[in-house]
């Protein structure tokens, strides 16, 4: 599978770098001209629309020298695609937000994500560690998550997404919980997968697996759970469910798997219809339900019955027909940047920056963006691939990373597009977003810490 | 492998999740986006609106100017019509032309790319219509031919919307004849009313007048409506005017409606041309008495005639109520009913083909039953009074179905849809045939006995010299002390054109006084209008006439003004900057000059008429529309190097010329025909001006004239 005739000193990566560097600085360059021909208040400063792109392009290059002083020669597309799509994120936020916006983005997500990466490249065999942090990580992240649903921040629609504490910028705990089950899940597989396996009792052409070896992940699971819905964070639920489903899926042959799935669903569907019978739907859920079906409607919202004086179109539908407007509007070619007016899209910065790149920049880059997120996902499967079958925990690990990115951005640009209901999760690398964009990042970083873990042990 | 195969399963379902969000990408803007783009929430809300506004008009002043100025466009948020704003801004709509080439609606776009619509000829305002703030058709042709005049209608279009390239809308050729037009408006004068003239051979509109009306070019003016109606206290000469009295009106028809009883009559035969009709004893009054019709202990008087027998014709030519009121008493109601609705009275929904503009069909009672039942009303009914009620419009259709031998031509406006590129799109796209309303033999005796009418019955006021001329009076009583609504219907033709005319004045006095005399003045014009080539313009320019006497304000020599030169056999040329080169020809002015601003902005804000101040300033604001003093030629219409900014020159072909200086916007072209009235551009203060104004002078070869001494009093 790896070639070693390949390329030697990163060539592929340093100009794919340098083309993605030039496409970040003409779209800063665009935004801050595209502004000023709109005659918008308080344009950015054209000084801003160079530095950005070279902060941007510097800390990127040093990760590219850090891998080629370490003599790392493989998997040269990973980190110029993720340079890409955050780079494109980038311009948008400031499109949108301006300077204060892309600062935010680089002190709080990117350049934490990218030293973390730095780490992981330099001392590869921390992925090790990684392991042993499964437990210790899993109990911080249920423990987080749980203090950000007691004590967390209300946000506008009365969720608590984000915790404070100290001095800290806030922290959205539930990336946390995310990338612990993961880890969690890896590690458990690994430590337990043949085991399960092979005390399954045959049933017929099942096999069903010991109850007891599933206690400790559904456990995790379901305490994720009880702390998300206290959060209102049901984007999270969803993802932490694929996960979950997703990493069983991929650790055990579908002889297990089966039960396994079907018995969840089972669980799941009657606490769903205990749930239904016995306790009203959320209201943001339901509310979300509603837009999805028809963002036009103009069918009186309601809580408890009465109605609240706002209909689905004017209230939770708002933000989807002003999402979708802005799709219409940009059309093949976008407005183009600085152009179109994304900023009629609520919270088009975070959850909804896909539509305002669509709107700005059309189906000609929206489609290609897609594309390199497969490439991406595709990249870190294929990487699960070629890892000996003896590293386990390192391939159960990317699959999950690839399950986790895959899912995040389908829910929330699936959202976008009204192709299933909004639920508030960011989209991977492009969002706003902090402790996201870390984690996103650093999963990309463990990717390319293993790339060179395995040139290190193969040499 | 077990892994492997997995990590390939979740592969093929990542790249299955993405195409599927890629599809539902594309579905919006291509599958939905028909009915969701904002042009097309534009225009559905336009339609929406355009019927409200009608409601409104009369009532609520300023919801109609919110709605027209886009303000409050119906529940749609800031930000939705923000967007169709911005689509809006990026569409130049289609022009919209006369017969004649000559334009009549135009976009004008000012230095920072916005477009303002520009109404030259405002007597059209109730056919052409008019745009909301959003340049989204309200009315008229401007709401029906919406699509067109904004080019979404073109594949080409849509694809310059995908790219986001600017749109360029398609044009529209109307069948109107600009000339005649004025002459109707002129003909209304003071008086509410309308005209329609149809060419009788095609059903093409060839003028339809409607009074009062409005600047279309000001509606968007808070205020402005309502000042027009406000002017007179509700007076119905000036109340309702966004109503177009030619097709949305109704009006009690009187005894215009005796030529649909009369074709009915004939059609099914209840009667032939000699029948005779005896009337009982003359009642006395004071003018010679008059005879009565008695129906179900209900009286129906008769003072038409001297005569107690006249058949038919003469009973129609001298307009028996008696007789008709017979007719109508014995004619089998379901007869009446049929034959009304085949001229659209009371005619079930979908009947007739669609017209180009909002058209209220006429009413031949509120509830049709009791025409069965009611004697009474069927008789007065059959005479034009009882309940029905009818426009010029739906009456014109009646002759034009008699002059074409029974078949009905529909009336139509538009007579080419051009792309911008000046290709014909489609030809005609109202015309439409009705065929076989009446046997042509009854539609041959109609046409003679309308003929009488005019020879030796009521309507001798409307002939006209060499030729042929038909029609039939009305006289719709009102009740109570209101003067009747004067009616004339009627034909004129010649071997190789006719015409078709329909005129109503409210509350006028009698049809064969008072609305005769203006149908044989409009008959006379729209033959002589219809035989000319299409596209020549009416009116030459003749020579000089003596120069009148000029005034020692100014001289040439110290003109502040582009160089213009006249040239005494013909009009003035102008030379310079901003010289207008081409064709002069066109209207020649009257020698009487109108004011070039509105009643408001009549007095004097700057210089006088003084030595070096050869004009007068007017206080006109920025945007004020300013008109053409009087018809004339477009010599001038450009920046001008010399402090007046933009500035636009009439050559009225008479020895007069009119400048007008310091426009925000130039609203004409060079070579353009302008008529007294039209307006030219709009007021501000560009050029070397202190503030917003119109600086307004009268030339003639040698100097300046006092407008002062020139310009009605204000």
């Amino acid at each position: 599978m790896i070639c070693r005739q390949d390329i030697s000193d990163r060539r592929i990566e340093a100009r794919l770098l340098a083309l993605t560097s030039l496409i970040v600085l003409s779209g800063f360059l665009l935004v801050a001209a595209g502004l000023r021909v709109r005659l918008v208040q308080n344009p950015p400063a054209w000084t801003s629309a160079f530095l950005f792109p070279i902060v941007f392009s510097v800390v990127f290059f040093s990760i590219h020298l850090l891998l080629r002083m370490r003599r790392v020669t493989h998997e040269q597309v990973l980190l110029p695609l993720t340079a890409l799509v955050c780079g494109i994120g980038l311009i948008t936020v400031y499109r949108l937000l301006g300077s204060a916006g892309v600062w935010q983005q680089l002190g709080r997500g990117l350049l934490p994500g990218l030293l973390v990466v730095a780490a992981l490249i330099l001392r590869p065999n921390s992925v090790e560690k990684i392991r042993r942090l499964a437990i210790p990580l899993s109990v911080v992240g249920l423990a987080l998550s749980f203090a950000t649903a007691f004590f967390g921040i209300v946000d506008e629609t009365g969720a608590r997404l984000a915790l404070k504490i100290g001095p800290l910028p806030p922290m959205q705990t539930s990336e946390v919980l995310k990338i612990a089950l993961i880890i969690f899940l890896a590690w458990f597989i690994e430590r337990e997968g043949r085991e399960v396996a092979g005390r399954a009792r045959p049933a017929g052409w099942l096999r069903l697996p010991a109850v007891r070896y599933f206690i400790p992940a559904g456990l995790f699971v379901s305490m994720g759970t009880i702390a998300l819905v206290q959060m209102a964070d049901f984007g999270a639920v969803i993802i932490l469910g694929v996960i979950f489903f997703g990493m069983i899926y991929a650790g055990f042959e579908t002889r297990i798997f089966t039960p396994i799935a079907l018995t969840g669903l089972v669980l799941a569907l009657l606490v769903g219809v205990v749930l239904f019978l016995t306790w009203e739907l959320p209201t943001v859920i339901r509310f979300r339900f509603l837009a999805f079906l028809d963002p036009w409607s103009e069918m009186m919202l309601t809580i408890g019955g009465e109605p609240i004086g706002v209909t689905v179109s004017q209230g939770p539908g708002y933000q989807i027909q002003q999402g979708i407007y802005g799709i219409i509007a940009g059309g093949l070619t976008g407005t183009g940047l600085g152009l179109g007016t994304p900023e009629y899209i609520p919270l088009a910065h975070s959850d909804f920056i896909f539509a305002a790149i669509l709107e700005e920049m059309g189906f000609v880059i929206g489609v290609p963006i897609l594309i390199v997120f497969v490439a991406i996902l595709l990249r870190l499967l294929r990487l699960a691939a070629v890892l000996p079958e003896e590293q386990a925990f390192e391939r159960l690990l990317l699959t999950g990373i690839a399950i986790h990115l895959f899912t995040q951005l389908l829910i929330m640009v699936g959202g976008t597009l009204n192709l299933i209901p909004v639920t508030g999760v960011t989209i991977p690398f492009l969002s706003l977003g902090g402790m996201a964009l870390l984690i996103n990042i650093s999963e990309i970083g463990i990717a390319i810490a293993l790339v060179r873990r395995l040139e290190m042990t193969s040499a | 492998m077990r892994l492997e195969n997995r990590l390939w399963n979740l592969g093929n379902l990542f790249v299955i999740g993405l195409v599927l969000l890629s599809a539902r990408m594309v579905y919006w803007p291509l599958v939905r986006g028909v009915e969701l783009d904002p042009s097309a929430v534009a225009l559905g809300t336009a339609r929406r609106y355009s019927d409200s506004i009608k409601e409104e008009a009369a009532t609520n002043q300023q919801a109609v100017d919110e709605i027209i100025g886009g303000s409050a466009i119906g529940d749609l948020p800031q930000p939705v019509v923000q967007r169709i704003k911005d689509l809006m801004d990026a569409i130049t709509r289609g022009s919209v032309f006369d017969r004649n080439g000559r334009a009549l609606v135009y976009d004008i776009e000012g230095e920072s790319g916005d477009r303002t619509r520009f109404y030259a000829e405002p007597s059209l305002a109730h056919v052409i219509g008019y745009v909301s703030g959003l340049r989204s058709g309200v009315s008229g042709l401007e709401l029906t031919y919406n699509e067109t005049l904004l080019g979404l209608d073109r594949l080409d279009s849509k694809l310059n919307q995908l790219i986001h390239q600017e749109i360029q809308g398609g044009d529209l050729v109307l069948t109107i004849d600009t000339f005649l037009q004025r002459q109707a408006e002129e003909a209304l004068g003071s008086k509410a009313g309308a005209i329609v003239v149809l060419d009788a051979a095609s059903g093409a509109v060839l003028a339809m007048a409607s009074a009062p009306g409005f600047d279309p070019n000001r509606v968007l003016e808070p205020g402005y409506i309502q000042g027009l109606e406000d002017d007179c206290g509700g007076a119905p000469e000036c109340s309702g005017v966004f109503l177009n009295r030619a097709t949305q009106a109704l009006y009690t028809p009187g005894s215009t409606f005796k030529t649909v009883v009369l074709l009915a009559a004939l059609d099914s035969g209840q009667v032939t041309p000699g029948t005779i009709f005896e009337f009982g004893p003359l009642i006395p009054g004071p003018q010679g008495g008059y005879y009565i019709y008695e129906v179900d202990g209900g009286v129906i008087p008769d003072p038409n005639h001297a005569e107690d027998r006249l058949d038919l014709e003469m009973s129609y030519a001298k307009s028996a109520n008696a007789a008709f009121a017979r007719i109508g008493d014995e004619m089998a109601s379901e007869v009446l009913i049929d034959y009304a609705a085949r001229f659209w009275f009371s005619a079930p929904a979908g009947s007739f083909p669609p017209f180009e503009i909002e058209v209220t069909p006429p009413l031949l009672a509120n509830d049709l039953n009791e025409i069965s039942r009611n004697n009474l009303l069927r008789a007065s009914t059959a005479i034009g009074q009882g309940e029905i009620l009818a426009n010029p419009f739906a009456l014109a259709m009646v002759v034009l179905a008699i002059v074409n031998e029974g078949d009905l031509p529909v009336p139509y406006f538009v007579e080419e849809i051009r792309s911008p590129d000046g290709d014909v799109i489609q030809s005609q796209p109202g015309r439409d045939i009705v065929q076989n309303l009446i046997s042509p033999e009854t539609a041959a005796i109609a046409k003679e006995m309308m003929e009488t009418v005019v020879e030796r019955g009521s309507g001798v006021n409307a002939a006209v010299s060499g030729m042929t001329v038909g029609g039939k009076t009305g006289t719709a009583q009102l009740g109570g002390d209101q003067l009747p609504h004067a009616w004339f219907i009627g034909f004129a033709e010649t071997a190789d054109r006719s015409v078709v005319i329909s005129v109503v004045l409210e509350n006028a006095g009698e049809g064969h006084e008072i609305a005769a005399p203006v149908f044989s003045r409009i008959a006379d014009v729209a033959i002589n209008q219809l035989g000319r080539p299409v596209g020549e313009v009416t009116g030459q320019l003749g020579s000089p006439q003596d120069p009148p006497e000029e005034n020692q304000a100014g001289t040439a020599t110290d003109l502040p003004v582009p160089d213009i030169l006249r040239d005494p056999g013909k009009i003035d040329i102008v030379d310079g900057p901003g010289t207008c080169l081409g064709n002069y020809e066109g209207f020649p002015g009257s020698g009487e000059f109108s004011w070039p601003v509105a009643p408001e902005h009549r007095s004097l804000v700057g210089g006088d008429f003084i030595p070096g101040h050869p004009g007068i300033d007017l206080g006109a604001p920025t945007g004020a529309p300013v008109y053409a003093a009087d018809s004339g030629v477009v010599v001038f219409a450009n920046w001008s190097g010399v402090g007046y900014g933009n500035t636009v020159v009439l050559d009225h072909g008479n020895g007069y010329r009119t400048l007008y200086a310091h426009l925000s916007q130039i609203g004409t072209y060079c070579g353009a025909q302008v008529e007294a009235g039209a307006t030219i551009g709009l007021a501000d203060n560009t050029g070397n001006s202190s503030g917003p104004h119109l600086h307004f002078e009268i030339r003639v070869p040698n100097g300046f004239l006092n407008p002062w001494d020139h310009l009605p009093t204000p």
